[in-house]
């Protein structure tokens, strides 16, 4: 009986000591302005690029340069926002070729290790677009600032490993199957 | 600058020196876009066959044989492509023949900057001496449309695609750069002015292709044949 109740007592300092850590940890967490954050891709298209940005997303960012090991970044991406600045490419983009914002509206992007590079901080991470999930890794630089923190990266990924591009656009002739991500997030400590 | 022509002037006894010499002078002392369209516009007026210790050829170089036949073969390529791609729905098959167009549009463009300053500097044959006033007038105001169209059709063409936010690549090597910004409403108008433009090229080059066959088989001149590789153009009649 007093063994039992010795262990339960453990087991029970035990999770409250690791509530305590959990509490005290040290990654910050945010969430990006929309207002100021941007997050837009680089297709290439007969030849020449061309540019889309995402206007609704939503990235929540665990991060501390010396806690990586518990960073983490989330982000919900509404395909239905795409703008490349013409309704025509917008209407193909968003349609049942591409990204088919009916069947899936939206993108997520969950990371799950990070490591500190020369030039700042990479992640892998798992894309989910199309019903596709696949790794995907980023580079980014992280800076903090006097109200929250700066995180600018890119990545590079392949369309066609998402199903972005069925009938004819699974030619990459004219649209290429390389595209680039490029993101610059304001982010706000979490209230 | 233009003192200098006319001292020359006062300098030459008795002023019997010909104002069209002094023009000369004056141009060559002269440097500037300015000059250059004058020039552009006193060498078409005069059909630039009277340079000085200059003969006029009678027939045209191969050198503005291959421009002319070249440009001729894109432009009636770039009416197969520009109709071909417009009676298709968006999608690959029309953003590949615009693509094409495109390239061979800016193709053009680089083609015509060097034909014009070809031209400016060599004098084509002149016109058969017994055309008449209205002939003339119709020969060479076909002839400076050709030029105005070549500069305009792949220029409107450009600025549309930038309007449309569509960059302009040259066959996948290199983009060009977007003239203006994206603007629905400028593309608009330049779309129509585009087709405007490409109605008014079809309609010359019928007159144009028309003149030529009657100017050989009615005239029975050499109007025709001095542009012809491969043949020679002497006297016929």
């Amino acid at each position: 009986m007093m063994k039992r109740l010795l262990a339960s007592a453990a087991l029970l300092a035990a999770v409250s000591l690791a509530g305590a850590v959990n509490a005290a940890d040290p990654v910050s967490n945010y969430s990006a302005d929309p207002q100021q954050s941007h997050l837009e891709f680089v297709g290439v298209q007969a030849g020449a690029n061309f540019t889309g940005a995402f206007h609704k997303f939503t990235a929540a960012v665990e991060f501390a340069p010396d806690a990586l090991a518990s960073s983490h970044f989330d982000v919900q991406i509404d395909l239905n926002s795409e703008d490349s600045m013409d309704k025509d490419r917008d209407t193909t983009i968003r349609g049942p070729d591409i990204f088919d914002v009916a069947h899936w509206p939206t993108a997520h992007y969950v990371t799950r290790s990070f490591t500190k590079t020369a030039a700042g901080y990479a992640a892998v991470g798992a894309l989910t677009l199309r019903g596709v999930t696949k790794d995907v890794p980023i580079e980014f630089q992280f800076t903090q600032a006097a109200a929250g923190a700066k995180l600018v990266g890119s990545a590079k990924l392949k369309r066609l490993d998402f199903g972005a591009g069925q009938g004819d656009w699974k030619s990459t002739e004219w649209v290429a199957d390389a595209v680039k991500i490029n993101f610059s997030l304001v982010l706000k400590p979490k209230t | 600058m233009l003192r200098l022509g006319v001292t020359g002037l006062e300098r030459t006894a008795g002023g019997q020196h010909q104002s069209q010499s002094t023009y000369t002078y004056t141009f060559e002392h002269e440097q500037g876009p300015a000059v250059l369209l004058n020039y552009a516009a006193v060498q078409f007026a005069r059909g630039a066959s009277s340079m000085p210790n200059q003969s006029s050829p009678t027939r045209y170089s191969a050198v503005a044989q291959t421009f002319h036949w070249l440009i001729a073969a894109l432009v009636v390529n770039q009416f197969v492509l520009g109709l071909w791609a417009d009676s298709l729905p968006n999608g690959i098959h029309r953003l590949a023949l615009l693509a094409r167009h495109k390239s061979f549009g800016m193709t053009v463009l680089v083609l015509a900057i060097l034909r014009l300053l070809w031209r400016l500097k060599n004098a084509p044959p002149e016109l058969p001496s017994d055309m008449t006033p209205l002939g003339r007038l119709l020969a060479r105001t076909t002839h400076i449309a050709f030029y105005v169209l070549l500069f305009t059709m792949p220029i409107t063409g450009w600025l549309m695609s930038s309007a449309k936010n569509y960059s302009v690549s040259w066959f996948g090597l290199f983009t060009w750069p977007n003239l203006i910004g994206k603007n629905e409403t400028a593309f608009n108008v330049l779309r129509s002015t585009h087709h405007l433009l490409s109605d008014v090229l079809f309609a010359i080059a019928v007159l144009h292709i028309l003149a030529a066959l009657k100017h050989h088989f009615w005239n029975k001149d050499d109007v025709l044949l001095r542009m012809l590789p491969f043949t020679k153009s002497g006297k016929r009649s």
